[in-house]
């Protein structure tokens, strides 16, 4: 009896070494972006492409702008987007610009925790140096809100946030992304959009039990959004198959209406409205041209310009605009 | 002509009705799958008019804004008693929770269409106003076509403010909460419809129905 009580203790005490160990261990790499000037314009324009403003402002409810979202209800309890107004004490006004790109890119939060993927970090991977500075210079011209925005739900075990660093170290898959030779700049341009920024891909596919993306299973869709929803499959063939094209696919990210004359409801409703409606036509343009011809696996001469070394085509990571 | 439209819309709808009836709709359900579809079905025909990949046809247009006069406004919310929601249903319980604002949503349907049946002659240009012609300079006298009264205006190139884009302010192409508030004789404040580009109309009625479709309708 003695020795299966001390064998349990010495479970135990393992596991609070392990859980120490985990919760210690560091995850962010250190950024030094220093008081690099953002353009206030690119940063609204990437806020509105990335969905940061769809997200962080309770719309439906009348809330300031990126005062706190509406809450996403997930297997895992019920996310409510946080208020990043340049408030101190309520939004991020205290942060560093440095502490923002490694919240932003690395989904890490200033105190070292990691955030939950309902924050869509990894596709903000590869976002610039400028495209940091850019966003943090939009978000200083948002009045600041003292208020703070309703705490998360997160049910048992997964409120452990420490556990985090163990689905990071699982699932994680941060955005990178190569321009590829042969595409037209429109190409490239979607490519960029659609698997950075934009991220279609958090809702267009599937995750496995512990919310990780099914990679192998990429825009195939996903039948278990939060809030029962569903979102269609968009690979190239798919859309094709719909009667998508360029043109009516740019048509509708600005308007809801589909090529059946249907019109978006539920979340792509919101995605059109708060984000896609706001964009260039350009890069509408450029989102369906990527779509409708994504490169299957492997992409049809698609040799990483960056790794390629080919002149004229040089891989700068971050968001350039169209509008330049 | 306009007969052969609506009863073409009609058979069109039925079509569509049919097949979701296979679904298990009956009933009510089925009737208002019916003038779903059938507004779905002109809205397919006007967007690539309205996108100027096919002629614009005024005609074809003031047809289809009858179409969806004829699902709008209480035609529609008629349709949505309060009962339990079958499974064929695509409706949510918040339509019933949230009355006022559907019922709004559906009236501003119909205003729209409404709208839209007096803006179709203008077709995709905005007129300029008969009544404050710009004075014409005598460059502009002497070349052929360029009559003030007349001369169609480019759509104004679409980009947006900094407060427009971070939502510090609505934008300036949409009313604020897209629901827009109809005046106490029915008719939307601060649109006047003679001189707004038909194209105009459209994307409001589709905002109209994405602004419904989102809060009231299951799934995308």
């Amino acid at each position: 009896m003695r020795g299966l009580i001390r064998t349990a203790v010495a479970f135990g005490a393992m596991g609070f070494v392990g859980i120490a160990i985990v919760a210690s261990w560091p995850i962010a790499e250190p950024v030094h972006l220093g008081m690099l000037a953002g353009d206030a314009y690119r940063g609204a324009y990437l806020a509105r492409s990335g969905g940061c403003i769809a997200c962080h402002t309770g719309a439906a409810k009348g809330g300031a702008a990126l005062s706190g979202g509406a809450p996403l209800d997930t297997p895992f309890g019920s996310f409510v987007p946080p208020n990043i107004t340049p408030d101190p004490v309520y939004g991020i006004g205290d942060w560093t610009l440095d502490q923002f790109a490694v919240a932003l890119r690395q989904g890490v939060r200033p105190d070292g925790k990691a955030y939950y993927p309902a924050f869509p970090y990894e596709f903000y991977a590869d976002l610039s140096d400028q495209d940091v500075a850019d966003l943090w210079a939009a978000i200083q011209t948002v009045p600041p809100v003292p208020v703070a925005a309703a705490e998360s739900d997160v049910s048992f075990p997964f409120n452990m946030r420490w556990g985090l660093k163990l689905w990071r170290a699982a699932y994680l898959s941060p955005a990178k992304i190569s321009p590829v030779m042969g595409q037209s700049p429109d190409w490239n341009r979607g490519q960029q959009l659609v698997t950075g920024p934009a991220h279609c891909a958090a809702c267009h596919t599937g995750r496995n039990m512990l919310g990780g993306l099914k990679e192998s299973e990429a825009l195939a869709g996903n039948d278990n959004l939060p809030g029962g929803s569903k979102a269609p499959a968009i690979l190239a063939a798919d859309l094709a198959a719909k009667g998508w094209t360029v043109a009516n696919m740019a048509y509708s990210l600005r308007t809801g209406v589909m090529p059946d004359g249907d019109v978006f409801g539920g979340g792509m409703a919101e995605v059109v409205q708060a984000g896609t409606s706001f964009l260039d036509e350009a890069d509408r343009e450029a989102i369906a041209t990527y779509l409708l011809d994504q490169p299957g696996t492997p992409a049809p001469s698609g040799t990483p310009i960056a790794d390629a070394g080919m002149a004229g085509m040089v891989h700068t990571p971050g968001m350039q605009m169209n509008v330049d | 002509m306009f007969k052969n439209k609506i009863l073409g819309a009609i058979a069109l709808s039925s079509l569509g009705a049919a097949a979701l009836a296979h679904n298990g709709a009956t009933g009510v359900v089925m009737e208002r799958m019916m003038g779903m579809s059938a507004m779905r079905d002109v809205m397919k025909d006007l967007a690539p008019m309205m996108q100027g990949q096919v002629p614009y046809d005024e005609w074809a247009v003031r047809d289809a804004a009858t179409v969806l006069q004829s699902h709008a406004g209480d035609n529609m919310a008629r349709l949505f008693p309060e009962e339990p929601i079958p499974a064929s249903s695509f409706a949510k319980p918040e339509i019933w929770s949230d009355w006022a604002r559907f019922e709004a949503l559906s009236e501003e349907l119909r205003l729209y269409a409404e709208g839209l049946d007096i803006a179709a002659v203008n077709g995709l240009d905005v007129p300029v106003p008969i009544a404050a012609p710009a004075p014409p300079s005598d460059e502009m006298a002497g070349m052929p076509g360029m009559d003030a009264a007349t001369m169609p205006m480019e759509t104004p190139p679409e980009t947006f403010t900094v407060e427009e884009l971070m939502g510090l302010v609505a934008r300036a192409d949409q009313n604020a909460a897209t629901i827009a508030a109809p005046t106490a004789d029915g008719k939307i404040t601060g649109i006047d419809f003679e001189v707004t580009a038909a194209d105009d109309v459209f994307e409001r009625i589709s905002q109209t129905c994405a602004s419904c479709h989102s809060l009231y309708r299951k799934g995308n």
